[in-house]
């Protein structure tokens, strides 16, 4: 399965979330004033059982996630997650730190929802532009729970394309992890697409 | 004179796009290529001179910006550009006080073109 993505594919995929990721960071530090660090995208194709353990939540965990499903040429399923302290905390930075942590709550859904849409959405656009691919993407979505009730799937044996960067704000001790994670059954046509993309730089270089 | 020109990106790919806008805009050109700031360091000969560098920032290792510092300490470059896409004040701010040029990711061939040519 893993021999599906060439590793010039794998590493194309790496770059251009790498780009949609630099975006998205750069919409969060406009949004809330701080420097935001990024990791380099981890891209694996695997088991869902072994990609929803390695988005590194303890299952005693609660998380705070924004989700948005896609779907077209490819479909599945974007991520963006904090523990729950640490979701309140981007919150409180994101209005200025004027209203106690104790009375954000009520404030915690909408402005994660707004962050993640925000931030997914520099992601998503970059990818579906260096892939001229067509996807639509569903209006994000809040969820709060452990990572079973975050991260739902039909099947332990299924495999997915799963992409995955934590980013952080030093300054704040505040981190998360966005991630992106593709059905199989779609990964074909993602595949292809990739492909193409890559075809198109190797023709120019070779030209 | 050929001149010397250093590109240094984790990704191939970004590399492969680089290196092509360079060879079709200077003839004979030598390009060295290098995956992480570690690698360049090796690959850069203190006694030879490189005329241009096209850095990225985020990579393994040390940042596009460390690379900087670490390459000034060896030999003088004249023109540098650190690519990202990630615009953020802080980077922006520490590569202009670096005299870096600070390009936007994805490049393309017209300001790959226009930092080469000017």
């Amino acid at each position: 399965m893993q021999d599906n993505l060439t590793s010039l594919e794998i590493d194309a995929l790496t770059e251009i979330f790498n780009i949609g990721i630099g975006r998205a960071a750069n919409s969060l530090n406009q949004m809330v004033s701080q420097t935001v660090d990024l990791t380099i995208p981890e891209i694996e194709i695997l088991p869902n059982k072994v990609a929803k353990q390695k988005l590194d939540f303890d299952s005693g965990v609660d998380i705070s996630a924004v989700t948005q499903r896609f779907s077209g040429d490819f479909q599945g399923q974007a991520l963006l997650m904090f523990t729950k302290e640490n979701g309140l905390q981007l919150v409180s930075l994101l209005l200025g730190n004027k209203i106690p942590i104790e009375d954000l709550s009520e404030l915690e859904q909408d402005s994660l929802v707004e962050i993640g849409n925000v931030i997914l959405n520099a992601c998503f656009g970059t990818v579906i532009n260096f892939l001229q691919s067509s996807i639509s993407i569903e209006m994000p979505e809040f969820i709060q729970g452990n990572i079973d009730k975050i991260f739902t799937y039909s099947s332990d044996n299924d495999w997915s394309l799963y992409i995955k960067v934590k980013f952080s704000l030093p300054s704040k001790h505040i981190a998360g992890h966005i991630s992106f994670i593709m059905d199989i059954t779609s990964l074909e046509v993602f595949q292809e697409s990739v492909r193409k993309f890559v075809f198109g730089i190797t023709s120019k270089v070779g030209s | 004179m050929a001149k010397t020109i250093l590109v240094v990106d984790d990704s191939i790919v970004s590399r492969m796009m680089i290196k092509a806008i360079i060879e079709s805009h200077l003839q004979g050109v030598n390009i060295i290529e290098a995956g992480n700031g570690e690698q360049a360091l090796d690959r850069v000969d203190k006694n030879k001179a490189i005329d241009i560098a096209f850095i990225d920032f985020n990579m393994p290792g040390m940042t596009g910006l460390e690379l900087i510092s670490a390459l000034a300490d060896k030999l003088t470059i004249p023109k540098v550009a650190l690519l990202t896409a990630n615009i953020q004040n802080e980077i922006r701010e520490q590569a202009l006080a670096a005299g870096v040029t600070f390009l936007n990711k994805p490049v393309n061939e017209e300001v790959i073109a226009t930092f080469l040519h000017n």
